[in-house]
């Protein structure tokens, strides 16, 4: 079944002189889906999201953002973004910006008013209404940021390392504001806190030297239902009585962690669960002590698979 | 029609916010203190020569009791005046015989400001764009409107800001007039300078065009105002070109300025479209690169 898309990306080049940031990268974002952008800084994310923007234009290939190009007349008000690095008039309070940005989307003045004051509380920025952006902390001034990308409740929102700069309280609140969202508006995130990206998104893509190596739902890029990880404590260690004995594609074992891992293929018949009892079972019978135990990999794991430590 | 009227909202929305921040910033104030202390200047300079003037003829002792030697001065005063003003018309008598109606004051400061505005619009409007650019705040505009409106409403911000400073600059004209002149018509000098106030504003347009031209083709501030001075140094040139290469000096503001004052209306008209030409004309070429560029 074919979903509709908030943002389609068909082998999409760019070029900035010399550097060659995006090498036909690919991107199909599912409509209401919470999406994460994850790569190595110089993947190429933040080109992708300046594209989806229309603040790039593509030298090669198709991009699509709400069913059409990225044009700002087109979009005006359905697609919201907090792009990086961009500053705030410095002498303007946050509420003039705010209000100015909104009546940009087509607003009238007393909505746009409201509409400033409700995206404020919303990143915890009430009291500040007043203030003049040049005096904002740059944790503030990232929350301006991210308020005015929900100015409007556009259908689509491009967030560039949201929380980055933003102290744990505020990084929790706003992820909590981006989960609000699922089912209903499109949210695309690039972060380096992989944690953060797995516990807030639905769907995830990797991106690496300008390219998209591997996208999909969250469940499947962490294997979470055809993999399990057990952790053993100093003792036994019945490895090749498990293989001989577990059913399974691929069983290692890490010495130096202590960590073993079992690779299944999932059937209905034979699901997770079914697999991680037949594994304790055998472990138990064999003495083994487990110290932990787990579906799939994280997002981190999966990572700093193709990102190797050099 | 909703585009068009979307369009025109847009820009007013972006010339309203950008006329704001110059105001709190030290743009506008820079802008106002540069104006007036030229404005100061002029008219500090031409009060004390018509002040040195007027005792030097007071001093004179038969003067007032010989009608043909004060008639012979006379002469010669409106004689040199207006081979003075024969010169700045470029020879153009009926223009000449029109700027005499002015105070001669008014002439002077407009003659003052007029020389010095293209340099001011250069050094305060130059990141007009670029200034966005550098600092990526265009980018939060850019989401939500186009980047001709956005163009279109810095500009119109700038022209207002121009047009307030220009307005400005008028009073210390009068101040320094009232105080040091005994013999100042406040009123007819006021109307005379209002009267020069949108030639002012309209010169300032062509200038601003040409520095819009600039903002738009730098990323960076240093570049834009660099590039700023230079095109405007070599618009100048042009209007200073001798045959055959005097069409070039079309291009140049400086060559419409006289022709806003000029007493045939359809000199007037052509100059007024010449100079709004100008602008649009440098302001679109600037988009050409503008509207395709990475932001």
């Amino acid at each position: 079944m074919s979903r509709e898309l908030a943002i389609d990306l068909r082998s999409v080049h760019k070029r900035f002189g010399p550097v060659h940031a995006l090498r036909g990268a690919e991107l199909r974002v599912p409509r209401g889906s919470i999406f994460a952008l994850i790569g190595p800084n110089g993947a190429g994310k933040t080109t992708l999201f300046g594209l989806c923007c229309g603040f790039l234009g593509p030298d090669a290939g198709v991009v699509e953002v709400l069913g059409g190009p990225p044009d700002a007349l087109r979009l005006k008000g359905r697609l919201g973004a907090l792009p990086q690095d961009a500053m705030l008039g410095r002498d303007i309070t946050i509420r003039e910006h705010l209000v100015f940005l909104a009546r940009l989307q087509g607003m009238t003045l007393a909505r746009a008013q409201t509409e400033a004051t409700r995206v404020l509380a919303l990143v915890d920025l009430a009291d500040l209404a007043e203030r003049r952006a040049g005096a904002l902390s740059h944790g503030q001034v990232k929350r301006v940021g991210v308020a005015q990308a929900f100015l409007g409740e556009p259908e689509l929102i491009l967030l560039d390392e949201p929380t980055a700069g933003l102290d744990p309280r505020h990084a929790h609140d706003l992820r909590a504001l981006i989960r609000s969202r699922r089912g209903n508006q499109t949210i695309v995130v690039s972060s380096h806190n992989l944690q953060e990206l797995e516990a807030i998104c639905d769907e995830a893509a990797f991106m690496e030297k300008g390219q998209t190596t591997e996208a999909g739902v969250i469940e499947t890029l962490t294997a979470r239902d055809a993999e399990i990880h057990v952790q053993l404590a100093p003792g036994p260690e019945p490895i090749d009585q498990l293989r001989a004995r577990v059913p399974a594609h691929a069983i290692t074992w890490d010495p130096n962690s202590r960590t073993l891992r079992l690779r299944f293929q999932p059937s209905p018949e034979r699901v997770a669960e079914d697999v991680i009892a037949e594994v304790l079972r055998e472990l138990l019978a064999a003495g083994a002590r487990i110290s932990a135990l787990g579906k799939g990999r994280s997002l981190e794991q999966r990572y700093l698979e193709q990102n190797p430590p050099t | 029609m909703s585009m068009t009227r979307g369009l025109l909202r847009d820009v007013g929305l972006i010339a309203g916010f950008d006329l704001r921040e110059s105001l709190r910033t030290r743009r506008a104030l820079v802008l106002v203190l540069l104006y007036v202390l030229i404005a100061t200047s002029a008219s500090g300079i031409y009060v004390r020569i018509m002040a040195e003037m007027q005792e030097g003829i007071a001093a004179l002792p038969d003067m007032a009791g010989d009608p043909e030697a004060a008639a012979a001065m006379s002469m010669v005063q409106d004689g040199g005046y207006r081979m003075l003003l024969l010169f700045f018309a470029g020879g153009d008598a009926p223009l000449a015989d029109h700027l005499a109606t002015y105070p001669p004051m008014v002439l002077v400061f407009a003659w003052i400001s007029l020389a010095f505005l293209p340099w001011f619009i250069a050094l305060t409007s130059y990141d007009l764009i670029a200034g966005d650019l550098h600092l990526r705040t265009i980018r939060y505009a850019a989401l939500r409107t186009s980047r001709g409106a956005y163009v279109l409403g810095k500009l119109l911000g700038q022209a207002a800001l121009v047009a307030g400073v220009t307005g400005l600059g008028m009073l210390p004209v009068l101040v320094l007039g009232a105080l040091y002149l005994p013999q100042f018509d406040l009123v007819g000098t006021f109307l005379a300078l209002l009267s020069t106030w949108p030639v002012t504003v309209l010169c300032a347009l062509g200038y601003l065009g040409v520095v819009t031209l600039a903002s738009q083709l730098c990323k960076g501030p240093g570049a834009a105002r660099a590039t700023a001075v230079g095109l405007l140094f070599a618009v100048w040139i042009f209007s200073l070109l001798p045959a055959p290469y005097t069409p070039l000096g079309w291009l140049s503001p400086w060559h419409w300025k006289f022709g806003l004052f000029h007493p045939a209306i359809g000199e007037r008209l052509l100059a007024i479209g010449a100079c709004l030409g100008l602008c649009a004309g440098y302001t679109a070429l600037g988009y050409l690169r503008f509207r395709r560029r990475d932001l």
